[in-house]
């Protein structure tokens, strides 16, 4: 295998129970992430702003349930900035309502994933995030 | 002598104002009687003229004078008034005079009864005080009646259409008050329905909520007591073990209750868009996901194919039949093989989808509330579930026009039926 640079994935979440147990699944999952979270619709615009001081993260999770800001919010002003229109984001949210899911799919998300609610599952989803989003997906150029 | 009693004063007519029928020829219609006066101060020209009219079947009233006259009209209303022109005291033409002043007899009919050989003069006079007519004595019987009779008639008919015309208009005032009435129900019960619906609304989007924001802490439950097994297990004794393993337990089966109602929510308020579904496929599919169970537990399992196809929703259907396999691989009776057998029975309208287990069955007096939400009628360490299992088959099948039912035994299996719109042109 030649996968040598490890990924690096936004993670909007503002549960912090969800993301202590998100990042654990990660860890047992075996994928070499970077995990970057921030708590808030807000701070997830503030973190992809980087004018290229910092990389963009290869993958978004984002919750939709979020303060301030709502994950569908953050998706519309993603899909809005020239450069991040080409960034995968998945939507990770215990909503399962068909109005957020139709939403998400018109807002440009590229997947929809309910969280998990057990351990075993959420492991599972770590591995599958993993091995497709950052490994099998071949990712667009960052337009210039 | 007359049977009927003379000198009736002020007896209305009772009977019902149904139109009579006529007879013909010059004889008033039965059924409703009318009041003739006469006024004359002879007894004898009084019971002359009494005779003649009798077969006319009148009420009739007689007055010795002008005076009397005008006193009997106070009281009552007359067909027509026969008046002797020449009375002592006040004549006939001072009474019908004053008869004309009074409004309630302006336009009763007069006529004047005289002796031959008055003059012109006379008669003359008597038209212009509102006689109607003028006979002139010795009065031929036959002439009388007949004129007598027409104007009996008219009174009749008269009062038949003023009975007529105050029944109408009571009809339409009580149609009106009854057509007022319903406008008035109508938007009472509209607005009940639009409350209700609203009501409900509400309720299903509560129901939605707690279920939705109670998965949240239940998933830091569930998930730290696994991750305590797995990553700290090593520090902890068999009994801390155990009791993790319990709270983990415990969250996940009530993760699945949360997960039901969910499902139930959605299922009663989204909308549900139907298809042409061929039934083998759905069912294939979902006996290919308990695969594992079904040759774990040696299930014969019998599809009778071809099932035909149902215009349903896809989704709720697979629901439906989630619920229904995993009931029959669920209540099966300890050492004896479990049977599943799906088959179809149809009619013009409608495709009943039976599914069939020789499983523990289900008492009578059971099958009406097992579609009920929470239902259950076993022990949840015996047969696990949520007791929605059923409520949800039974909401999708009636969101999607159908209804289902069971027919069962205790101890000699279910079968359960769905009722869903046959597909056109399947």
């Amino acid at each position: 295998m030649a996968r040598k640079m490890t990924n690096r994935i936004l993670y909007v979440e503002d549960n912090p129970d969800d993301v202590l147990l998100t990042e654990l699944a990660f860890r047992k999952a075996g994928a070499e992430v970077e995990l970057t979270v921030v708590p808030d619709g807000d701070k997830a615009i503030a973190a992809l702003q980087t004018n290229g001081s910092t990389p963009l993260p290869d993958c978004v999770l984002l919750d939709i349930k979020l303060p301030s800001l709502s994950g569908l919010e953050v998706l519309a002003w993603i899909r809005n900035q020239p450069k991040l229109k080409r960034l995968p984001v998945v939507m990770l949210t215990s909503s399962l309502l068909p109005d957020d899911v139709n939403k998400a799919y018109d807002l440009g998300a590229n997947s929809f994933l309910a969280k998990p609610s057990d351990l075993s599952s959420l492991i599972t989803l770590a591995k599958t995030i993993d091995h497709y989003w950052l490994q099998t997906n071949i990712r667009a150029a960052r337009p210039a | 002598m007359s049977a009927e009693p003379t000198l009736v004063a002020g007896a209305p007519p009772t009977e019902p104002p149904s139109l009579p029928a006529s007879n013909g020829a010059g004889k008033p219609t039965v059924g409703l009687k009318t009041d003739i006066l006469l006024v004359d101060d002879r007894e004898d020209k009084l019971l002359a003229l009494e005779a003649i009219l009798q077969s006319l079947d009148q009420n009739i009233v007689k007055a010795r004078s002008g005076k009397e006259a005008l006193r009997l009209l106070l009281k009552q209303d007359f067909a027509v008034i026969l008046l002797d022109v020449s009375m002592p005291g006040m004549d006939g033409f001072e009474t019908a005079s004053l008869i004309r002043q009074r409004l309630n007899s302006e336009h009763t009919p007069i006529i004047f009864i005289t002796a031959i050989g008055s003059t012109e003069n006379h008669i003359s006079r008597g038209y212009s005080l509102g006689a109607v007519d003028y006979m002139l004595a010795p009065i031929v019987a036959e002439v009388l009646r007949t004129k007598v009779s027409v104007f009996v008639e008219l009174h009749r008919k008269t009062e038949l259409i003023r009975r007529q015309s105050e029944q109408l208009r009571r009809d339409i005032a009580a149609r009106k008050r009854a057509e007022d009435q319903v406008v008035q129900l109508n938007h009472q019960l509209e607005q009940r329905v639009a409350e209700l619906t609203e009501i409900n609304h509400e309720l299903e989007t509560f129901t939605y909520s707690i279920a939705h924001d109670f998965r949240g802490p239940l998933r830091s439950m569930g998930g730290f007591a696994q991750a305590l097994v797995e990553e700290e297990g090593d520090k902890l004794s068999p009994l801390g073990l155990e009791y993790a393993t319990r709270i983990n337990r415990s969250a996940k089966y009530m993760d699945n209750l949360l997960l039901d109602m969910l499902t139930y929510s959605r299922l009663a308020m989204s909308e549900l868009p139907p298809t042409t579904v061929r039934l083998e496929e759905p069912v294939n599919e979902l006996l290919g996901i308990v695969e594992h169970e079904i040759r774990e537990r040696r299930v014969q399992v019998e599809v009778a194919s071809p099932l035909g196809s149902v215009f349903a929703n896809a989704t709720v259907l697979k629901q439906i039949l989630t619920n229904l396999i995993g009931n029959s691989l669920k209540f099966v009776v300890p050492d004896r093989t479990p049977k599943l057998r799906i088959y179809t029975t149809s009619d013009d309208k409608f495709v009943r989808l039976w599914v069939e287990d020789n499983g523990i069955g289900i008492a009578p007096e059971h099958h009406a509330k097992i579609f009920g939400l929470f239902q259950r009628l076993h022990d949840a360490q015996k047969y696990p579930g949520t007791g929605l299992g059923l409520a949800l088959v039974r909401k999708g099948a009636e969101r999607m026009g159908g209804r289902v039912g069971v027919e069962s035994q205790l101890g000699e299996g279910s079968r359960f039926w769905v009722d869903l719109p046959v597909a056109n042109g399947a």
